[in-house]
């Protein structure tokens, strides 16, 4: 549970936030995110990675990650390869709008990107 | 569970980090989140998996039969909560010579009270939006 009110935590606010989001006992994301903090501006996010793991066997497996970290958005789709895909089309928008395309992308293959995960630990 | 509700709760999660986003200062550097059902919650988050955590955050324990002995329990019992905070990634492990030692991973639990609206719907009319391509789903590279 959060509380809405600024600074609850009662500390100056650092320039990365980890989160590990479970979705379910199975599913998870975790997400990194870093902020500029120029003197005077508010802080704004200008890195992202964003992680879906599943449980598969007992262990936690990464699914498919988004990723802005080294500079450019990319795409890791693990049962693949741990290759980063570019994703160049995609930089010229805005941040927020480059997260919800991670959304949009993982809320529509989330269990497709699961099943092909299955499948190639099958394969192993 | 349900492509829907699975659906709702990648919502959430991105709403939650659109939120952090847009006011940084609002949210903790670092947190575990729950976007389960309240059953869901209450199963995994038992009242003596909390008190191991809190117990953890306080000090450290030499080993998980220090732990069992200041918190009153079994240890095979206290053992199986460990792991069980384990996969959910709340405790880690490391060892010390035959000694498994537990400590938390994050400094909070949050459970956030609103659900995912899906931040798409609004953003949708941008020209450079679209899906990504996937032109070969197969998992050979």
């Amino acid at each position: 549970m959060y509380m809405d009110v600024t600074c609850p935590f009662g500390h100056e606010m650092s320039k990365r936030k980890t989160y590990k989001i479970f979705l379910s006992l199975e599913d998870r994301i975790d997400a990194d995110l870093e902020f500029d903090k120029d003197p005077g501006r508010r802080p704004g996010l200008a890195r992202f990675a964003v992680t879906y793991s599943t449980r598969i066997g007992g262990r936690w497996r990464e699914v498919v990650r988004y990723d802005n970290f080294h500079g450019y958005l990319h795409r890791q789709r693990f049962w693949r390869t741990r290759e980063p895909e570019p994703l160049s089309a995609l930089e010229r928008l805005p941040i927020l709008d480059l997260l919800d395309v991670c959304r949009q992308d993982l809320a529509r293959h989330w269990r497709r990107y699961r099943s092909l995960m299955e499948s190639m630990l099958r394969e192993e | 569970m349900t492509d829907r509700e699975m659906r709702r709760r990648i919502d959430t999660a991105f709403d939650f980090l659109g939120r952090v986003a847009e006011h940084p200062d609002r949210f903790p550097d670092q947190a575990v989140l729950f976007l389960m059902d309240p059953g869901e919650i209450a199963s995994a988050l038992t009242k003596e998996r909390l008190r191991i955590l809190r117990q953890l955050e306080a000090r450290a324990y030499p080993s998980l039969t220090a732990l069992a002995l200041s918190l009153g329990r079994d240890v095979s019992r206290l053992r199986k909560d460990v792991m069980a905070l384990e996969r959910l990634g709340l405790v880690a492990f490391s060892k010390s010579g035959n000694r498994l030692l537990a400590r938390p991973t994050a400094t909070g639990i949050y459970i956030p009270l609103f659900t995912g609206k899906g931040r798409g719907t609004r953003r949708a009319s941008h020209p450079d939006m679209k899906p990504f391509a996937h032109r070969d789903e197969s998992h050979a590279p």
